[in-house]
């Protein structure tokens, strides 16, 4: 082969066919092999069911508004904030972290054409939204009415049809996942491009890796608990029935076996992506790679032996408690690991404050705070105050939103040029994350104190004496609420109309940015190259940089000369 | 990989990749794998459960349950253990490229499955406790109807491979998927059964 | 200059060190205390949110310094400082939260055993501790005379508690039953400073009995007893909550707990004896207490519903949406 600079068909090739294909829209409505578009539907899907959830959150809080049940009523609201919960939880964080971004994103990260099993990949996503549709039957019907946490005996006795739709919906789900759990892991392992190692790859894969392996280990117990609860609801068994003879814990055990790593699937992509965005905006390398990769792995064995520690007052034997509040504190330090990691990235940086790094660094200042409150919960004495009350509450959602769902935002902005070939809007971006910032701190940080002061969580009516800050709290809300609108607008007039966003706006370095955007159908012009480390800003001058840029563009002629000389 | 390439290294790192990228390596007997592991966890935690409702009750079975007759599970379990060893000789017979042994193999396997199931809705119908008598009797019935329904998938798979294995050139030497999945998921099945066996019987 | 930062280092710290402690003492989070374990439970939260405002201001701060610090400029294209770790300062902020952890976990496990009365690690769940559980199957909440090991309590006094009440709870209402004098009350009266155990058990679906002025919570689950041990130490009315979700008028579950003198409490009871006629149930006096609020539609149905009758609703399926 001859130096490419000399080869005398380049110079002649015309420039204009280096824009990439657009993808027809009916292709993201068919049942698609390619992961790019299984990505974008489980995003599009998901967010979807984001706004469903929000609407039922909404409907919640104006109901909290007032100490008396008298918007939504006694029985609607249980039925609301149970199928808010799955929603958010099943179809949104869930759905949209490991198929929507990790779909998208493993396999470019890692120089692959596809996922391993690109079918499976399809069938995985096609289950979506028959769980959501079965959730939403289930709310029109009798919801299910005994929160997400569905404990017995209380499941098996409020509503029979809604609570047997919702463990339809979530065994499909939970399937949905597992499937999805395998592909990753195989892909992970097993289709990386020649040459990189496990230590080469982007910190999103170590943390997908590690979020397999919980789906994998944690969610078929979950399938089983549902099962024995569906006979029990179903055919008159008694496995969780004390009447009977059975055991209403022995449920508890296997359902938070499952949904405490649940947690960590729903957090564990989040840490991975802002492993990534920090870096590129920063314009530094990511501080501590080996350290944040294996405290993935870290969080992800600790994961599964904590769960009891959402049982502390469920009358679990003291050893028990002892053990899992141990177990529990141990992982404040892979996670103290990572935080500090993201300081010392930010750190000494030419950080760029725009609208994904604004969530980027939303996340970390929303995280600590779910984190510090989540030490109080892990201590056996302070969690018997705080356990099941709307201490919990902000805690969880200082996690799941101030945590999961700032960094889907920051993921969403980061990579919607990549996925979409276009800018989304500064300014209105911008403004999604201030009515979002200041929303989210106005609707939960006043929760903490409800808790502490003696309020329960999943009630309809509550004392007055916590009326003030409940009030407080439906108008963060309604903030809240109000947030999604800029980042929908923008979102869709940006795919639609938004300036071109060429191969890499923001400068970045990982293998995803070395593509088109969109990339094409098998990711890669000729085969994927690794010409830097994924964070090596700092390390290179601009003229090898710019370089390797034109290297690129060289392979990328000559592959797409040699596909139509194979064509002719 | 920290750190640059220089140009000619970049042109032959290209050529490589492209020499990989035409083989297409085949990860899927892996992913059966690891799709079991996730089986794995299901019935580990089913019997997880059984063990914490024995081990917390003062009486296991509960007073009253019937006994068990062994003869007939344990003959069972003989036939599925045994199925597991016929099974194995189809994966040499389809390396030597002899579709006629793996068809032969996998018949017998098939019989031995279907024998097993046949024992199986024999037991319950002469079971003296349903469903719904006492806890162990639910346990029973859910633990061994799960694993059933396992032997029935296993069953069709292995029928189905069958099935595929009368059109010439589909399994040979090299491209032998099916069966390979087909042995892994009967294999699993008949281990789970092991441990039902000594869990619902023996213990 | 290199002085003068370090000097500015300091008085940071020293700020931040005087913020958290200050506000570790008056985050007014938390509600009076009226149990004799509650100041234990207050002095473990205060110090978990001095260490906690300490760590959130190091955090924020440092965020919010580099955004302003270390934003990019107009024009400026270049790439950031390429620092890519620091062993020291790796294990720094590895040791300093695996040294905290381990402060609070010992300092939680002693609270714990304060609160509860010495903590069997190694043990299994029928030795003698304040929240034990019991299988269905030896729940002896009919017994009174249940035999109760000795356990070292917060004050160090060693011994049986000196009144044990039953507690059911049921949707959606808590009964108490004294059983020296068999008395069956709607809320709970306790006598001060006097150790108390409540052995409860559940009817129908989980619930949970928390006292926020007690720090004390503990789920009341059916088929299984479990126990609560404290000493009240503070005269006055408190709301008993219910914190596990137990249907749709979970919210509207409460009951009263009131701690009376010693004699005032002996008065209530023979009132109450006397008050009661042969006819009354636990029940009729529960519901007398609610009669007029939202449920009581819904509770009337359970009205003279013993706990055998509940045990033959639940196994019949057909019943179940009249229990609902």
């Amino acid at each position: 082969m001859t130096q490419l600079q000399d080869n005398p068909n380049l110079a002649a090739a015309p420039k204009a066919s280096m824009d990439p294909p657009a993808e027809p829209w009916w292709r993201f409505f068919t049942f698609s092999t390619d992961h790019k578009v299984i990505g974008i539907q489980y995003l599009v899907t998901t967010f979807f069911f984001y706004l469903v959830g929000g609407a039922l959150a909404t409907a919640v809080r104006a109901e909290l508004a007032t100490p008396e049940a008298d918007f939504l009523g006694f029985e609607r609201y249980n039925g609301a904030f149970t199928v808010h919960a799955t929603i958010m939880i099943f179809l949104w964080i869930v759905p949209a972290l490991v198929g929507g971004f990790g779909n998208y994103l493993v396999p470019l990260m890692i120089g692959a054409r596809d996922m391993a099993f690109p079918k499976l990949n399809a069938v995985a996503f096609w289950m979506i939204p028959p769980t959501g549709i079965l959730l939403l039957v289930s709310l029109l019907t009798e919801a299910p009415a005994a929160g997400w946490t569905s404990y017995p005996p209380l499941s098996l006795i409020s509503g029979q049809l809604g609570e047997e739709l919702w463990i339809l919906s979530i065994l499909l789900g939970g399937t949905s996942s597992i499937l999805a759990g395998v592909n990753f892991f195989v892909t992970i392992l097993k289709m990386r491009m020649p040459g990189m190692k496990l230590g080469d790859m982007p910190l999103f894969c170590w943390a997908m890796l590690a979020t397999s392996v919980l789906t994998l280990i944690a969610t078929p117990v979950l399938a089983g608990a549902l099962i024995l609860l569906s006979f029990d609801l179903l055919a008159g068994t008694a496995f969780f029935n004390p009447s009977g003879g059975g055991d209403p814990v022995v449920y508890q055990h296997m359902f938070w076996f499952y949904s405490h790593p649940a947690v960590y699937i729903m957090i564990l992509p989040v840490f991975g992506m802002i492993s990534e965005i920090l870096p590129v905006h920063a314009r530094k390398p990511i501080f501590a790679y080996k350290a944040i990769a294996y405290s993935s792995l870290a969080i992800c064995f600790l994961g599964l032996i904590v769960w009891a520690h959402h049982m502390f007052t469920s009358g679990t034997p003291d050893w028990m408690r002892v053990f899992f509040m141990i177990a529990t504190m141990a992982i404040a330090v892979p996670t103290g690991i990572k935080v500090f990691s993201w300081l010392a990235t930010l750190w000494g940086g030419k950080i760029r404050l725009n609208s994904a790094m604004l969530f980027g660094m939303g996340f970390v200042s929303m995280f600590v705070i779910g984190g510090l409150s989540g030490i109080i919960l892990s201590s056996v004495p302070l969690d018997v105050h705080v356990h099941d009350t709307y201490f919990v509450v902000a805690h969880l959602h200082y996690v799941l939103f101030g945590g999961s769902v700032f960094g889907i935002y920051a993921g969403l902005y980061h990579w919607f040029p990549k996925m979409t070939g276009r800018m989304m809007n500064e300014f209105w971006g911008r403004v999604h994350f201030v009515l979002t910032f200041v929303g989210f701190n106005i609707c939960f940080l006043p929760m903490h104190k409800l808790g502490l002061m003696g309020m329960p969580r999943r009630v309809a009516q509550y004392d007055p004496q916590f009326a003030d800050l409940n009030w407080i709290s439906s108008v963060g809300a309604f903030i809240l609420a109000i947030s999604t609108l800029p980042f929908l607008v923008n979102a869709i007039y940006s795919w639609v109309a938004g300036p071109k966003a060429g191969d890499n706006p923001w400068q970045a370095l990982s293998l995803e940015w070395t593509t088109t955007s969109p990339p094409p159908h098998q990711n890669f012009y000729g085969d994927p190259i690794l010409l830097t480390g994924p964070y090596d800003y700092g390390l290179h001058s601009k003229e090898t940089l710019d370089y390797f840029a034109a290297q690129l563009q060289t392979l990328r002629e000559l592959s797409l000369m040699e596909a139509e000389s194979s064509h002719s | 990989m920290q750190g640059s390439l220089a140009p000619d290294t970049l042109m032959v790192g290209h050529t490589q990749a492209h020499a990989a990228h035409a083989e297409h390596p085949d990860h899927r007997v892996f992913g059966v794998l690891v799709f079991l592991v996730a089986e794995a966890c299901l019935f580990l935690g089913l019997f997880i459960a059984y063990l914490t409702y024995s081990l917390t009750a003062p009486v296991w079975p509960p007073e009253g349950t019937p006994e068990r007759e062994l003869l007939l599970p344990g003959i069972n379990t003989l036939i599925l253990i045994s199925s597991s060893f016929v099974i194995h000789r189809a994966e040499p017979a389809i390396k030597a490229n002899d579709v006629k042994g793996l068809r032969l193999w996998f018949a017998l396997t098939a019989l031995m499955g279907a024998i097993f199931l046949a024992g199986q809705i024999y037991e319950y119908s002469n079971l003296e406790f349903g469903l719904t008598t006492n806890l162990f009797a639910s346990t029973f019935y859910v633990l061994t109807g799960f694993h059933g329904l396992h032997v029935a998938a296993g069953l069709l798979f292995i029928l189905a491979v069958l099935w595929r294995s009368l059109k010439p050139g589909h399994y040979s030497a090299q491209h032998h998927f099916g069966v390979e999945a087909a042995e892994l998921y009967w294999h699993f099945v008949d281990v789970v059964w092991i441990v039902l066996f000594i869990l619902l019987y023996l213990l | 200059m290199n002085a003068l930062n370090n000097i500015i280092l300091v008085a940071i710290g020293v700020l931040l060190t005087i913020t958290s402690l200050w506000y570790g003492q008056n985050h007014h989070l938390l509600p009076e205390s009226a149990a004799d374990s509650a100041p234990l439970f207050d002095s473990l939260f205060n110090s978990t949110i001095t260490i906690a405002t300490g760590i959130f201001l190091v955090v924020e701060g440092v965020l919010l310094y580099s955004a302003v610090r270390f934003r990019r400029r107009r024009g400026d294209q270049g790439d950031g400082d390429p620092n890519h770790g620091n062993v020291l300062l790796e294990i720094v902020w590895t040791a300093v939260p695996a040294v905290i952890i381990l402060w609070l976990g010992v300092a939680s496990l002693d609270v714990y055993q304060a609160i509860n009365g010495g903590v069997n690690v190694g043990g299994h769940a029928h030795s003698a501790m304040a929240m034990s559980m019991e299988s269905s199957y030896e729940a002896k909440a009919e017994d009174p005379s249940y035999e109760y090991t000795p356990v070292v309590v917060a004050n160090g006094v060693v011994g049986q508690p000196d009144l044990v009440v039953q507690v059911q709870g049921m949707q959606y209402a808590w009964v108490f039953t004294y059983p020296e004098s068999g008395l069956v009350a709607s809320e709970l009266h306790l006598p001060l400073n006097k150790r108390v155990r409540l052995d409860m058990t559940a009817l129908d679906v989980n619930h949970a009995f928390w006292v926020p002025q007690f720090r004390l919570k503990q789920d009341v689950i059916p088929g299984r007893e479990t126990h609560l041990e404290f000493v009240p130490s503070e005269l006055g009315e408190y709301p008993i909550v219910c914190a596990e979700l137990c249907g749709p008028y979970h919210g509207v579950m409460g009951g009263q707990l009131f701690v009376d003198t010693p004699e005032a409490f002996e008065s209530w009871q023979e009132e109450q004896i006397l008050a009661a006629r042969p006819d009354s149930d636990a029940l009729a006096l529960a519901a007398e207490t609610h009669s007029s609020s939202a449920f009581a539609a819904a509770h009337r149905q359970r009205l003279g519903i013993s706990p055998s009758d509940l045990t033959s609703i639940h196994s019949h399926p057909g019943s179940r949406h009249s229990a609902g």
